[in-house]
């Protein structure tokens, strides 16, 4: 049993799994970049209606690769790699920091990539003292070790390049685990005119439109206009500066003011601006009778993007967009569209539609109702939870309205920080180098016979040239 | 303008610095290598003043931007070549050798000549749209332009390496040229250095371009063709370094495998850039 666990975690931490782990990620990620045209070609040869071939095409994800459960398998199982591989090369990266000494460098060991012994004519002491010389220069101040007529000089320099490893494997490992937490991440747009304030955004998530209510209210005190002067000749295309406050309990805890790509961050949330608008825009008066119990018919002023909940419900509808209806061919598809799916063969005369948004008590859109100016006798889905209708529809007066985007990304920051810290390991792996270096001095009746030998983590190649340099010339 | 004169004029200074290397690799006369060298200095000495003048300019034309934005083809080859040029020397100075130079230089020739006399290609300065200005552009362009650079004098010391292998099918004149060339080891080293090198800077460049991306488009990773063709690239060149680590490709199969690593990322390369045109996501060229 303990020799299996030893052979998987062998496995699991070697390099061969690495290799093969790569391999598949960059084959999938190849796939991908041709997933479009992959689709395609099934789709034409009509191999997704059923068979093998459609079964293995939905088996293996290939609608969303991304997604599919053998691509996030390939991550996890590369996560282990890297977390196992880390882990079982701590006690042999202590020992080489020399934090576990064993003595081990007292002679010089077999492992060396590096070994050339020969003989001088020399007094042993003149000699060790020119070769902690030399060593001192080159590498760092020699251990000296005595035994008998033998001395042995040991030396090493860049002990610490060990750590470039961790720092490159476990910041990736981190990263990936940023990457996961990305998962609670939301990033929404939300509309907001001069003294409005709002404290739900409306997102999607995994495709599917959602709310998020924020834990504090955002209140657009100002937005201007730059002038050219004030912008300069270097200021961005789109001249508005908006002024926000956040607002928690009642009370401004911050203001700011977003020009440009300028961002204001509060409790992890960040929030930019994108658009701008100065027009008057269409609202809307919509009747919303519930037909649950004791609901009551309200009627609500709204523009587009605006919500309000429902008392009764408890559920939050929101104007997604109003739609003046007139001769366009794009009010005509609407219209056919929106004839098509009332399941009528002729669209209704009618010169607005408003289509909403229902939201559920768990922040997921529950309907996506759509309402004429003119009522219609169909029987819609929506019909049974609410009876909507458009009362009346005016012309907003001009006033600047900003778009604000917020975003919350919980992992980013870890991943920023991995990021910087994988790159500084990448540069110690690939330029710093772990030499050690051995002079054994070994005195023969008079006869020094000397063997040099070193290693090196990295380059041995560059070590060998190097040491060979220090060989005297003819000796034998 | 003054700096595109400056350009035209370091143009012929490489040129002429690569048929020196030439005459070196043939004669192997130290006059010669060392004449080579100081016009490949004064090459790029003039380049980089080339560089400040042009920054100069661009603010005295009201438009005023890095030059290292790298918004026309212009300045993107420009930037290549003085990588480039700077990278060689470097190996130069480290290694000792000249004889590379009659490889790398009329490469770094070829693309200044192209820039400075094709009419494809125009030099003016022109001012960046608003979703190319920003600090991090410059870093996430010349990362990726480095890196490309480093992985192209891999490939070369690649090549090399796999026609020293096979000099015994060469004749009699050209092996003697190719006797000058550093060993099979050197190159090796030098190979392994370069990816190593290139490997790094790649990485900056995907985090910057990333970084970019969130501000622009507001998302840091989209797996649009530019990022997944990127991430191909990187994995591959992983691949290389950790095989090469693990003691599983000898020097000719490090060489087979850095020449089609190259060979991949140009095609990736061409996949984004066919992306970039369609899309009109990246107002550039």
């Amino acid at each position: 049993m303990k020799k299996t666990f030893c052979s998987v975690i062998d496995f699991l931490s070697s390099l061969t799994f690495t290799l093969i782990i790569l391999t598949f990620l960059t084959l999938t990620v190849s796939i991908t970049i041709m997933e479009d045209e992959i689709i395609s070609i099934f789709q034409e040869y009509s191999l997704t209606q059923e068979g093998t071939i459609y079964s293995l095409f939905t088996m293996f994800g290939f609608s969303d690769l991304y997604n599919s459960w053998w691509f996030k398998t390939l991550l996890v199982l590369f996560s282990i790699n890297l977390l196992v591989c880390t882990l079982k090369r701590i006690p042999r990266t202590l020992k080489l920091l020399g934090l576990f000494s064993s003595g081990s460098n007292n002679s010089i060991p077999s492992n060396v990539c590096y070994k050339e012994s020969f003989s001088l004519n020399a007094l042993q002491q003149n000699c060790e003292h020119r070769l902690h010389y030399l060593l001192s220069q080159e590498l760092s101040i020699p251990t000296i070790h005595r035994e008998g007529n033998t001395s042995v000089l040991f030396s090493q320099k860049g002990r610490y390049a060990h750590l470039g490893f961790y720092c490159a494997h476990l910041s990736l490992l981190v990263l990936l685990f940023g990457g996961v937490m990305g998962s609670a991440s939301y990033d929404g747009d939300v509309s907001m005119r001069e003294g409005e304030m709002i404290d739900t955004i409306f997102i999607k998530k995994d495709g599917d439109p959602c709310m998020e209510k924020l834990d504090f209210a955002i209140r657009l005190d100002r937005v201007e206009v730059v002038s050219a002067a004030e912008r300069g000749n270097h200021a961005p295309e789109n001249p508005y500066r908006s002024t926000i406050t956040i607002v928690r309990k009642g009370k401004n805890v911050k203001t700011g003011i977003l020009e440009g790509y300028q961002t204001i961050n509060y409790n992890g949330v960040r929030i930019a601006q994108s658009r701008f608008r100065d027009k008057g825009s269409d609202r809307i008066s919509l009747s919303v009778t519930p037909k649950a119990p004791g609901g009551k018919r309200r009627v609500h002023t709204l523009g587009r993007h605006d919500y309000f909940t429902v008392p009764e419900t408890g559920h939050t509808i929101r104007v997604k967009n109003i739609l003046s209806l007139r001769s366009s061919p794009l009010d005509k598809k609407i219209l056919r569209v929106s004839a098509a799916l009332s399941q009528q063969s002729t669209a209704p005369l009618s010169r607005h539609m408003v289509t909403l948004e229902v939201y559920g008590n768990n922040n997921k859109l529950l309907l996506a109702p759509f309402v004429f100016s003119k009522k219609s006798r169909d029987h819609h889905p929506w019909d049974e939870m609410y009876a909507f209708s458009l009362v009346g529809i005016e012309q907003d007066e001009p006033i600047y309205r900003t778009r604000l985007k917020i975003s919350f990304e919980p992992g980013a920051q870890i991943i920023w920080t991995c990021f910087y810290i994988a790159i500084l390991g990448f540069a110690m792996m690939f330029t710093l180098s772990h030499r050690k270096l051995w002079v054994q001095v070994e005195n023969n009746k008079g006869n020094l016979h000397i063997t040099l030998a070193g290693w090196a983590s990295r380059n041995p190649e560059s070590l060998r040239r190097g040491l060979a340099t220090l060989k005297p010339p003819q000796t034998k | 303008m003054t700096n595109i004169i400056m350009f035209n004029a370091v143009a012929f200074i490489y040129l002429f610095s690569s048929s020196l290397y030439f005459c070196y690799l043939f004669f192997h006369k130290e006059l010669i290598g060392k004449a080579a060298t100081t016009l490949t200095l004064l090459g790029l000495m003039v380049q980089t003043m080339a560089y400040v003048l042009r920054w100069i300019e661009s603010y005295q034309l009201n438009i005023g931007h890095s030059p290292f934005s790298f918004f026309t083809l212009y300045e993107t080859l420009i930037f290549s070549c003085w990588s480039m040029a700077i990278i060689y020397l470097v190996i130069e100075y480290k290694y000792q050798i000249r004889t590379l130079g009659a490889i790398i230089l009329p490469l770094i020739s070829l693309g200044m000549l192209y820039a400075s006399l094709s009419p494809n290609v125009a030099g003016e300065i022109e001012e960046l749209p608003l979703v190319l200005k920003g600090n991090f552009l410059v870093y996430h362009v010349v990362s990726c332009i480095m890196c490309l650079v480093a992985f192209l004098i891999s490939l070369v010391a690649s090549i090399l390496i796999l026609i020293k292998g096979n000099v015994s099918r060469i004749t009699a004149p050209l092996k003697k040229v190719l006797e000058q060339l550093p060993s099979p080891g050197i190159l090796d080293d030098l190979s392994y250095k370069t990816i190593a090198i290139g490997f790094i800077l790649f990485s900056i460049g995907i985090a910057t371009g990333a970084y970019r991306t969130k501000v622009i488009w507001g998302s840091y990773w989209n797996w649009d063709p530019v990022e997944t063709s990127s991430l191909i690239t990187w994995l591959l060149y992983a691949l290389i370094l950790h095989g090469r680590y693990q003691g599983w490709w000898n020097m000719k199969m490090s060489s087979v495998l850095s020449i089609v690593a190259f060979s991949i990322s140009i095609v990736c390369f061409l996949i984004a850039g066919s992306y970039v045109m369609m899309s009109g996501h990246y107002p550039i060229l």
